[in-house]
């Protein structure tokens, strides 16, 4: 009796598991398993239930919150957040649904994805798919969304809020300590969903907030992976984190470093200016390509056929051009501005009042 | 009997000197801190000359055995070049590398707050590694940031390079907890 009992709990469980449920108002699909289920409630219920005692104010007026504590804090989530789904999720075939006869908005897209750069793909720890699938409805002027739990959800706006969850966001080794649920992992992870929330917001040419390249001279030039304004996704993830961990009661002093590190490294990603090199850099490197181009220069002179030469020589005035940009980029002093974070298309803001009613509702379960 | 004190004090001081010498520092808090130790070890030699100098020799192997953990750990911390051979997936958040540095510093800082005789060689290790261009500026600006911040709270002073720390680096420092 006793194991036929166990076995219906058991059942029901991954039945409610696989059936997905609704967290604060935030559905949590079938597809995510339910280990990260769990993770993800708990993750969410901490920040609605942090008193906040301390905050940065950046991240006050980067967030645009009226005052800063859990129930606050987890209504801008909310807002931003309302479907999560599993790295299971496949975004092909038939969970894809495209409808034509929308009227987008006639602002324009982002260089590099009007250049067919897609700049969401591959993430595995946590991307924005919502943000993603209404830039590529955008763009195919398609109507776009995903089939969730029977129903298909459209993508009207960047905010339509469907995050994706990687198993990277709940491995050991990409977190802070290896107890999975302590207050320093919560906190890693929440700024993760800060960032990514924030890829909602933005309209036209910074739509989604979305990553540039970063410049040559930064420790990660060439990749996709820096943003030049002020209030991006990583400057975001920066100030949440340093304003969750401000009011951590259990992080050690290696959780707080660890941390500490994650916020250097999510601020290092805004960058400004197109290189990262100095005065003294621009104009050494000058210097060296104009005695190459002199040595050039004489040796067609003496050699006047060489087309090798030729093109060489035209590659290092070129070299010498774009040095002496960066270089009056760099005595053009100027700092990163904050972007408009209004996102484009149809979307519904929720009251406080509102998402704290659903999450009360979710945690007195 | 006041001989023998005499020679274990004496046998004291050369193991504290030798002690010294491992830092190869001029500050003179390195002599205020071993003053200490010397006084907390002179009132256990009360007990047996046997059991002060296994303690005496045990405290200069430790520190000698966290120049080298420190050497070890220095060597651990990422490099720019290293960033370069992670993928795209890999870079989107904080690398695992940069986020394990930031481990290693917060333990080194918790060796030091719990023996007071590794403070120096810490914030040795917290400016070697701020000034160092080849590390990743995340890390470096943490280290930066608890040199900043430790100065006051050890009492150690610790010059630190304008040349090798640029303005990114402070910057990148002062935003941080």
């Amino acid at each position: 009796m006793k194991r036929t009992l166990a076995l219906t709990l058991a059942l029901t469980t991954s039945l409610s598991a696989g059936a997905g449920e609704n967290f604060g108002g935030i559905e949590l699909d079938s597809s995510i398993p339910a280990t990260q289920v769990r993770t993800l409630k708990e993750d969410l219920g901490y920040l609605y239930s942090n008193p906040i005692k301390g905050f940065d104010v950046d991240f006050q007026s980067m967030a645009g919150l009226s005052k800063v504590d859990g129930p606050h804090m987890y209504n801008w989530l909310y807002n931003r957040v309302k479907h999560i789904i599993g790295q299971s999720y496949k975004l092909y075939g038939r969970n894809i649904v495209k409808k034509t006869g929308h009227s987008f908005p006639s602002t324009p897209l982002p260089p590099s994805l009007a250049n067919n750069t897609n700049q969401f793909a591959g993430i595995i720890i946590m991307s924005n798919v919502g943000a993603s699938l209404y830039v590529m409805g955008k763009k195919e002027k398609k109507l776009t969304g995903i089939k969730l739990g029977g129903k298909t959800v459209f993508a009207l706006s960047p905010r339509v809020g469907i995050l994706q969850v990687g198993e990277g966001l709940f491995l050991e080794r990409l977190l802070i300590n290896n107890e999975p649920n302590s207050e320093a992992n919560k906190i890693k992870r929440l700024g993760t969903i800060f960032h990514e929330a924030r890829h909602g917001d933005g309209h036209s040419e910074h739509i989604g907030f979305i990553h540039n390249a970063c410049p040559p001279g930064h420790a990660l030039s060439g990749f996709d992976a820096c943003e030049a304004s002020a209030n991006g996704a990583y400057s975001l993830e920066a100030v949440a984190t340093k304003t969750l961990l401000e009011n951590c009661l259990t992080c050690n002093n290696e959780d707080k470093t660890k941390l500490e590190v994650t916020i250097a490294d999510a601020f290092s990603r805004v960058v400004l200016r197109s290189h990262l090199k100095t005065e003294k850099q621009l104009l050494e490197e000058i210097a060296t390509y104009q005695r190459v181009i002199d040595f050039y220069i004489d040796y067609l002179v003496k050699n006047p056929g060489s087309e090798m030469s030729v093109k060489e020589l035209a590659r290092l005035k070129s070299k010498v051009k774009e040095c002496e940009d960066q270089l009056q980029e760099l005595r053009t002093p100027v700092s990163a501005q904050k972007l408009d974070a209004k996102p484009e298309g149809t979307f519904k803001e929720a009251s406080v009042e509102e998402s704290s009613l659903l999450m009360n509702r979710s945690l007195r379960k | 009997m006041k001989k023998f004190d005499v020679l274990i004090i004496i046998l004291i001081l050369i193991s504290v000197a030798k002690g010294i010498l491992i830092f190869r520092s001029e500050d003179e808090k390195i002599t205020r801190t071993s003053e200490i130790h010397l006084h907390k070890t002179v009132e256990r030699s009360e007990t047996s000359q046997q059991e002060l100098t296994v303690l005496t020799r045990e405290q200069s192997l430790d520190q000698s055995k966290f120049q080298d953990f420190l050497d070890l750990e220095f060597k651990s911390l990422p490099t720019i070049d290293d960033l370069k051979n992670l993928t795209e997936e890999e870079v989107h958040f904080t690398p695992e590398a940069v986020k394990e540095a930031g481990g290693v510093i917060g333990r080194i800082q918790d060796e030091a707050e719990n023996d007071s005789s590794k403070r120096i060689p810490a914030m040795n290790f917290f400016k070697n590694c701020a000034e160092d261009q080849e590390l990743v500026p995340a890390v470096r600006a943490v280290c930066l940031n608890k040199t900043l911040k430790l100065i006051p709270i050890w009492q150690i002073p610790m010059p630190l390079s304008d040349e090798l720390i640029s303005h990114e680096i402070s910057d990148l420092a002062s935003k941080l907890p």
